[in-house]
């Protein structure tokens, strides 16, 4: 068990420190040079000035040093600042980082649930029910994630007028948000986000329905005359457990990346528009915060994912002494 | 052969003509259909719009579906829907493709090395592979467009990176499976060197998969790809592709819903083409083994 955590911990850690060594390397790639940007272009003709300001900004130094003072700063919170607002950089992903968890919490929550019941109903039920159930999340992954964004849009903001389709505020703008609006706006872009990782775990589950009641607890159970309903809840239901956590690293990613897009969709004041409207802007310094705290998010919750591990598999908390 | 006989399949010359292949393979063919069908009207947009994709007329602007002369609506510029659509129909394949074909390349490169070297080298790479499988690859998409600008190219290098892996793993896990049959061992003891069973005995069979499962890929990238243009970060204007077009129509969302949503269709239809293709091909050589 211990040797699972430390490995499981030593393989997050390492995927960090990769992306943060490629961070620190492509912003070198950026156009222009730094001494430039500080010292004006009247700076730049003196000599002296520019050697003193690489000194100052430790530009002289080998680049693994440069590297580990630039990383101190990132552990500490410090991105420096935003080249087109001049706020600090720490600021602005905090104020991003809350409707972004939210969103990605509520869509998880749903696709699981959404997932679980979509599959089960694939693996129990049969005739046409069971064929379109099958075929569907087949043409949820092809289907753009950001076209259903629109469609819901479309459906219950624009025709129904049931609900907003954006224009949660952040907090940016002084006004706190009332739990009720907060509520409302969050309805439409999480069922659109949920889509693609409950269609995943409906695949998975329906696959691990299928596998399982070929097995012989499965046949015995039923020869000793337990309920349909029993055997399938005991006896073939926890078993898909295990697949969903194999392939959790997956439903994470693919939940970020859809994110990303449906952020956009119904401008969402998260990290995902606030990394997009960045780009735009080429304000590198926001991006490469952005990118390291998904990054960070991405590894922290496959790490939790990992760990339920622990808690389903016997096999892993207890392995057999070899 | 006389006409009673000729209705029975009976020998393996005549089903080969007869609508059994047809009819069993209704999927691919239909499938096939569809691209072929976009790729040509590509080639005949001339003849199929009265208007190019750029020409901007005020004077048509949000016209409906069904109009004269622009049968599925022109957007807030007056710019025809469908002669956009097809104009956007080589970027839109090509930035599925290009990236589908590259990823499966290098992937089963990376895959064969591994498997058939096996020791050190192979854990190197699943290592590596194995900690970049899941990783967002929208992230590094955004990076690559922040430092070196948003295009195209750059777009189809991080997606490229982002399928890689996983091709690389299902090509090692075919080699490692292949690689101790007779006739790898017997070229072995016949003098034959690593590169020559390669490329001569392992490639040749694991093909196949590689190309069922770069079909499927081409599909998936075509979504995927769109999501990158939706966003900004993939075709830059005056081209069009899907995505662009999406992005473009949602802002009419209230107006002309079907400048989001035709494009949006036209983007499942190509994918589910491609992926119901590869997933055709599976299903055949499954019942065939």
């Amino acid at each position: 068990m211990g040797r699972y955590i430390a490995s499981r911990t030593g393989s997050s850690l390492l995927v960090l420190l990769g992306a943060s060594i490629i961070l620190f390397c492509t912003i070198r790639f950026v156009p222009g040079d730094p001494i430039t940007t500080v010292l004006g272009s009247a700076g730049i003709a003196n000599p002296d000035l520019v050697a003193r300001a690489i000194t100052a900004y430790g530009l002289d130094k080998p680049l693994p040093v440069q590297y580990v003072a630039w990383l101190s700063h990132v552990a500490q919170g410090d991105f420096g600042f935003s080249l087109v607002s001049g706020e600090r950089v720490t600021d602005i992903v905090a104020r991003r980082v809350g409707p972004s968890l939210l969103l990605g919490l509520a869509a998880s929550v749903l696709g699981l649930g959404i997932g679980l019941i979509w599959g089960i109903a694939a693996g129990y039920l049969s005739g046409a029910a069971r064929a379109v159930l099958r075929a569907a999340p087949m043409f949820v992954l092809v289907v753009p994630s950001f076209s259903v964004g629109l469609a819901l849009i479309f459906a219950f903001a624009v025709s129904l007028r049931l609900l907003p389709a954006s224009g949660l505020s952040s907090p940016l703008e002084g006004d706190h948000q009332s739990l009720a609006s907060l509520l409302t706006h969050l309805i439409l872009p999480a069922l659109a986000l949920c889509l693609v990782p409950a269609s995943l775990v409906a695949r998975l589950t329906y696959a691990t329905i299928d596998e399982v009641e070929q097995e012989e607890f499965i046949r015995t159970a039923r020869a000793l005359g337990v309920p349909a309903a029993r055997i399938a809840v005991q006896h073939s239901l926890p078993n898909v457990m295990l697949p969903i956590i194999t392939t959790g690293g997956l439903l994470v990613s693919a939940l970020i990346t859809n994110a990303v897009l449906i952020e956009t969709v119904f401008s969402w004041p998260g990290v995902g528009t606030m990394m997009v409207t960045a780009v735009q802007q080429r304000d590198y310094t926001v991006v490469q915060a952005g990118i390291l705290v998904v990054a960070v998010a991405y590894v922290l919750s496959s790490l939790a994912v990992d760990g339920l591990y622990l808690v389903v598999d016997p096999r892993v908390r207890n392995p057999p002494n070899t | 052969m006389s006409g009673a006989t000729a209705v029975r399949p009976t020998s393996v010359r005549w089903s080969a003509f007869s609508a059994g292949p047809v009819m069993r393979h209704w999927r691919s063919f239909v499938a096939i259909g569809v691209i072929a069908a976009f790729m040509i009207a590509w080639l005949g947009r001339d003849f199929l719009t009265e208007f190019g994709p750029s020409a901007v007329r005020p004077a048509r602007a949000l016209l409906p579906v069904g109009a004269p002369g622009s049968p599925l609506g022109t957007d807030g510029l007056g710019r025809d829907l469908l002669s956009r659509l097809l104009a956007g129909v080589p970027f839109s394949l090509l930035f599925g493709a290009v990236p589908a074909a590259a990823g499966m390349a290098i992937g089963a490169a990376i895959g064969l090395i591994a498997g058939f070297a096996g020791g050190k080298i192979d854990r190197a790479i699943v290592g590596v592979m194995d900690v970049l499988l899941t990783f967002p690859f929208i992230l590094l998409a955004i990076l690559v467009s922040a430092v070196l600008g948003a295009s195209l190219q750059n777009a189809m290098i991080a997606v490229t990176l982002s399928i890689l892996p996983k091709n690389a793993r299902l090509i090692r896990s075919q080699t490692l499976s292949l690689k101790h049959r007779e006739f790898i061992t017997a070229s072995q003891l016949a003098g034959a060197g690593p590169v020559a069973i390669i490329l001569k005995h392992l490639l040749p069979n694991v093909l196949p998969t590689a190309l069922i499962v770069a079909s499927t890929d081409v599909g998936l990238m075509i979504t995927l790809t769109a999501g990158l243009s939706f966003i900004g970060l993939g075709v830059q204007p005056p081209d069009v592709d899907w995505g662009v077009l999406v992005a473009e129509g949602a802002r009419y969302i209230t107006s002309a819903p079907n400048l989001a949503f035709i494009p949006s269709i036209v983007i499942a239809i190509v994918s589910i083409a491609f992926v119901a293709l590869a997933d055709n091909e599976r299903r055949r050589r499954r019942s065939r083994h």
